[in-house]
């Protein structure tokens, strides 16, 4: 629960790094697990960039590192956190749902479906509602 | 309630990576939802506004090309660090875009002004 003294507050997280390649994903990861521990909300997970192959379906991991994105998809689908990948940052990625595997017949659906695929306006929105912006990456 | 104004930090130079043109494509967003940018230039991207950018050999679109689209999305003016400049060796003159010149202080004051910041 949140300190009393500490009001819960809305965040917006944005992630612009990709799991593998620098630590900034999973510090991300780390910082959005104690927010929602602490008893603050996250109102919009974005995936931008890099950061959109946190929303990978099909990333294997050696079994001694972390699988970032499978541990993404947990923490999503246990909080009902609104998760959005970038579609111009996730297309570029090979990131795609079934309505954009469909579009550009790719014959395969790489993206958790946690996680849906959006526009930057998503981003936008949240700006509104959300009461701390924070960025990785 | 007015929508409190979006401060976008642009610190990157504009190629070897993709920070400049996602911090771009966030103020076009923006503006499109009717939102008022603040986009400051410091550090290395200030590299981003030189005019003459020739990206002929790299397979990339010329930044500085995009950045001049931002006044057609009612984004008049760019904040620029002037020591961010002088550090650089580069004059205003040749900077492609009208910017604002500001001293350490005035940037503080910029990005304390309220409103949410995005620094990619």
């Amino acid at each position: 629960m949140a300190d009393s003294a500490q009001p819960a507050l809305r965040y917006l997280v944005i992630v612009n790094a990709a799991p593998q390649s620098s630590e900034a994903a999973l510090s991300a990861y780390r910082f959005a697990t104690a927010l929602l521990d602490q008893g603050h909300s996250i109102e919009q997970l974005f995936f931008y960039g890099d950061g959109a192959h946190n929303a990978s379906a099909v990333t294997v991991m050696p079994q001694d590192e972390p699988n970032l994105p499978a541990l993404w998809h947990a923490l999503i689908e246990e909080h009902a956190i609104t998760s959005t990948a970038c579609v111009s940052s996730a297309i570029r990625r090979g990131i795609v749902d079934e309505t954009e595997s469909n579009r550009h017949e790719l014959n395969a659906i790489t993206c958790y479906p946690s996680s849906e695929i959006g526009g930057l306006g998503q981003l936008i929105a949240a700006l509104d509602s959300a009461e701390r912006v924070i960025s990785f990456g | 309630m007015a929508k409190r104004p979006l401060t976008l930090i642009a610190r990157r130079a504009p190629y070897g990576g993709d920070g400049a043109r996602q911090t771009l494509d966030i103020a076009f967003a923006a503006a499109v939802f009717e939102r008022d940018v603040r986009y400051l230039f410091i550090g290395d991207g200030v590299y981003q506004l030189l005019r003459g950018q020739d990206t002929a050999g790299i397979a990339a679109k010329p930044h500085v090309a995009a950045l001049e689209t931002l006044e057609l999305y009612g984004i008049e003016t760019v904040y620029v660090l002037k020591s961010a400049l002088n550090e650089r060796g580069i004059e205003p003159s040749e900077l492609a875009l009208a910017a604002t010149l500001v001293d350490e202080a005035q940037l503080q004051t910029l990005i304390e002004g309220g409103g949410p910041i995005i620094n990619l």
